[in-house]
């Protein structure tokens, strides 16, 4: 090159960057996932996760991984520059939806600056939050069909990202490469020395396994009370769907009856009606014993209610609830009682779960009672790590 | 780099010369994709370390691969300066961007803004990295990061008049021994009188300091050598790129002015690789399907492309010295983006641009619409350069010390109000890097002065 033979060195040598932005994305994502941890009993009931389809990425804002400037907030002149249109002042167009998303046409206040969200999968979230999470008492059946997947760092591999160098593998390499040529000790690590440790997949194989997910619809249930039980069911069918293939999920919807609805149905189910909260542990236990024999099923169900049930009807619930015991793994009862929301005509006494824990005495009944959006995250912790905790003790 | 692309470079750069371009010795260099978005997203790519390039890195990376933006090519100001090709651009692409790339450095050499720059920066830059990742080695990332965090919170308060290289203000060593500021834990059980002395003795900072990093670095008690080592780290940085800020449409249209002036007497280029020539720079100097942003390139394009116009003219009516291009050169000399705007949008030109001022409005019934406010020319002009002032953040200043506590300003209340989330947690920055409070004075929507305080308790109105 003429003139800039001065310099000969290229710049590549001089900073050296091999995969530098990897590495600060690396970084950055780790932030991001303690982000996520750090924020899980919010996220986990976000509105936006909740409504979202489950398949697609979603944004999720975190905040204090945003760069933090003085910026402005409200601008007295909100005047912008565009260009090539035949215009006269007062003249106003209508945008078309597709400009929204794309540049310029940011609407109105804030400063058109872009505040960092992270795009994120649902898979991710429930791999760093719900990492533990498992169907509790799970047992080998006849019939071994569902697979659950593990990663495990397991292989060494020559390519790799360097979070996952294996150093000590690493520094053998280059003994052994120094060795050969008559000289063994470490120097002069290059790229071939390099060992990476990477995760492999590792199949594993367990039974057969349904899970009903049953919630209560009537008309005591409000919005919020829905909208808990939904962020529970949410989460639960993620992680369900990602830690188990084949698994068979039956959602159940009542009022003062029950029946069986799809997925989609269930999370978008309004609420009306009376309650009989023994209506779906009756077609829960009628549903087994034509589908799911125990002998090759691991059956789990779960519903759940305001607890606001009529006093005969949760006798009658309790007899389904026995019924079911030995037919299934476990069976779990989650009461919505908002503090705001308290009713207070009912007496406690007359709670479903009061009621239920009262008179059940098997330790695979659980209930749980939650009162706002925060414990959420706990209650599933709860729930699907329960014979792990049982262990521990 | 290929033979075809060697030679034409040669060619090109000859040909610069005697157009009178005059510019730093230049190393291209062919990268992957790869590379050139890490240049992109360091801008410096021998600074130190930090998550947030890791950030833009991903969104670079996102953007290119959804084709919303086509890299051609990054230059970096230093002598010898840096100039990166993408290895996937046909010899075509590539010999125009070298031509472009000549424009970039011609101005980095020329304009008087980027007089100002360390013209060493990259080989700087590399030493300072150096010296972070030795602080990362003792101290730790996470504290490291932390540091380089408050720094980059701040980085856009700098006083380019004062410049990077400053002495401290006269005499203030003396205020701070006589009211044993020194001893800030003590001061309560101070005497009174000395307290007084400090409110009597007005006048510290003597005049509303706007390079609140460098305030921060030279009068802090707090913070350790390195701490300040990496704050003036930041801060040499942001005083690097300044200038690029400040000239996006001069520069970028004078590099684009020069590869069209040099792609056109090019002999060697006929034929279809004629054709794709003009359609790469019909890509780059158009005003771009979006009528509601102006694109840079083609902005300053046209505007330089004017200015020639008019004073080839005048050069020939004898009413100027200095011909068409010798007038684009001391234009590039002079300006920045907002002088140029100011001084070189002419009330034709921006007819023939058919350039407007809107704003966004809600519709009621849902959806967005614009409204248009003007095309008149001081409303036009008043529109594109709005955003250009001061890094494009409100002017904030550090106007006094009251017993220890910080006093801050923000003075640019007529722009628009703060935005208090993100001031919130830059108070709590700047309260961590200065050791006691802070007070901040802002504005409301109405205009109703506001107090925000962030002490040990953290932040209160």
């Amino acid at each position: 090159m003429p003139k800039a033979s001065k310099t000969d060195k290229s710049l590549s040598d001089i900073w050296k960057l091999k995969q530098r932005g990897k590495r600060d994305s690396d970084r950055h994502k780790k932030l991001i996932n303690d982000a996520i941890k750090k924020n899980g009993r919010d996220l986990i009931t976000e509105y936006n996760i909740i409504t979202s389809d489950g398949d697609k990425k979603i944004k999720i804002p975190i905040r204090f991984l945003d760069r933090y400037k003085f910026k402005y907030g409200n601008l007295k002149n909100k005047s912008k520059i565009g260009q090539g249109l035949d215009v006269k002042p007062g003249d106003k167009f209508r945008l078309r939806k597709k400009n929204e998303d794309k540049e310029g046409a940011e609407p109105g206040d804030k400063e058109g600056e872009v505040s960092f969200e992270a795009e994120v999968s649902i898979d991710e979230i429930v791999d760093i939050l719900l990492e533990e999470l498992n169907l509790p008492w799970m047992e080998d059946t006849k019939s071994s069909e569902i697979e659950i997947e593990t990663e495990d760092l397991s292989s060494i591999e020559k390519r790799g990202i360097l979070p996952n160098l294996d150093l000590k593998k690493t520094l053998f390499e280059n003994l052994k490469r120094n060795a050969a040529k008559g000289t063994p000790k470490i120097a002069n690590i290059n790229e071939n020395d390099l060992r990476y440790k990477t995760w492999e997949v590792n199949k594993e194989r367990h039974s057969n396994a349904a899970v009903y997910l049953m919630m209560d619809r009537s008309g005591s249930m409000s919005r919020e009370k829905t909208y808990i039980a939904k962020s529970f069911y949410f989460w639960m069918v993620q992680f369900l769907k990602r830690r188990y293939k084949n698994i068979s999920l039956i959602f159940v919807a009542h009022d003062a009856r029950a029946w069986i609805v799809d997925e989609k149905e269930f999370f978008s189910v309004n609420s009306s009606g009376g309650t009989l909260c023994s209506t779906p542990f009756e077609l829960a236990h009628n549903h087994i014993q034509e589908n799911h024999p125990p002998s090759t099923w691991n059956n789990y169900v779960f519903e759940f209610s305001d607890g606001d049930n009529w006093g005969d009807d949760n006798i009658r619930a309790l007899e389904f609830i026995n019924k079911l015991i030995p037919m299934v793994r476990a069976i779990g009862y989650g009461e919505i009682t908002p503090d705001a929301e308290g009713a207070i005509w009912m007496s406690d006494e007359s709670r479903l779960s009061n009621f239920l824990e009262k008179n059940v005495k098997r330790t695979r009944f659980v209930s749980i009672k939650i009162t706002s959006r925060e414990e959420v995250f706990d209650a599933l912790k709860m729930f699907f790590n329960i014979d792990n905790s049982a262990k521990k003790i | 780099m290929n033979d075809v692309l060697e030679e034409r470079i040669e060619i090109i750069e000859e040909m610069a010369k005697s157009m009178g371009l005059d510019y730093y010795p230049i190393n291209y260099e062919i990268v992957p994709q790869e590379t050139m978005l890490e240049v992109i997203s360091y801008g410096l790519p021998t600074r130190a370390r930090h998550w947030s390039y890791g950030q833009s890195y991903e969104y670079q990376k996102m953007q290119g691969e959804m084709g919303f933006s086509k890299i051609y090519e990054v230059v970096l100001n230093n002598n010898p300066s840096y100039a990166f090709l993408l290895d996937t651009n046909t010899d075509i692409a590539n010999t125009m961007v070298s031509a472009h790339v000549i424009g970039h450095v011609h101005f980095f050499k020329n304009n008087f803004l980027f007089k100002k720059t360390d013209n060493k920066m990259v080989y700087h830059a590399a030493e300072r990295a150096q010296r972070i990742e030795e602080y990362i080695q003792k101290y730790g990332l996470e504290a490291v990061e932390r540091v380089m965090d408050i720094g980059f919170s701040l980085d856009r308060h700098i006083d380019w008049h004062k410049g990077p290289n400053r002495e401290p203000y006269k005499g203030e060593g003396k205020y701070f021994k006589k009211t044993g500021f020194d001893d800030f834990d003590d001061l309560l059980s101070q005497e009174e009188f000395s307290l007084k002395e400090v409110k009597d003795k007005a006048g510290f900072p003597p005049h509303a300091e706007l390079d609140i990093l460098w305030f921060l670095i030279n009068y802090s008690r707090v913070l350790d050598p390195w701490e300040m080592d990496v704050l003036e780290i930041i801060r040499q940085e942001s005083y690097y790129f300044y200038p690029q800020y400040m000239t996006k449409i001069i520069n970028e249209g004078f590099a684009s002015f020069i590869h069209a002036e040099i792609m056109l007497k090019l002999k060697c280029i006929e034929g279809p690789e004629y054709f794709d020539f003009c359609r790469i720079h019909e890509r780059v100097v158009q005003p771009g399907g979006n009528k509601l942003s102006i694109n840079p390139y083609f902005l300053g394009f046209s505007i330089l492309t004017k200015a020639r116009e008019e004073w080839d003219e005048l050069y020939k009516n004898g009413d100027s010295d200095i011909d068409g291009i010798q007038k684009v050169y001391q234009i590039v000399n002079d300006e920045d983006d907002i002088s140029l705007i100011r001084n070189y949008l002419t009330e034709d030109l921006a007819k023939e641009l058919q350039l407007f001022s809107y704003e966004n409005l809600r519709i009621p019934s849902g959806g967005e619409a614009i409204h248009i406010l003007g095309t008149e020319l001081d409303r036009v002009k008043e529109a594109i350069v709005r955003d250009l002032y001061n890094y494009r953040a409100p002017i904030i200043c550090i106007t006094d010390v009251e017993d220890g506590i910080l006093q801050v300003e923000h003075q640019s209340t007529n722009v628009g109000t703060l935005d208090l989330k993100y001031a919130k947690v830059v108070m709590k920055y700047i309260y961590e890097a200065w050791g006691s409070p802070l007070n901040l004075q802002t504005i409301d929507s109405e205009g109703n002065i506001l107090h925000y305080t962030y002490d040990e308790l953290g932040f209160s109105e």
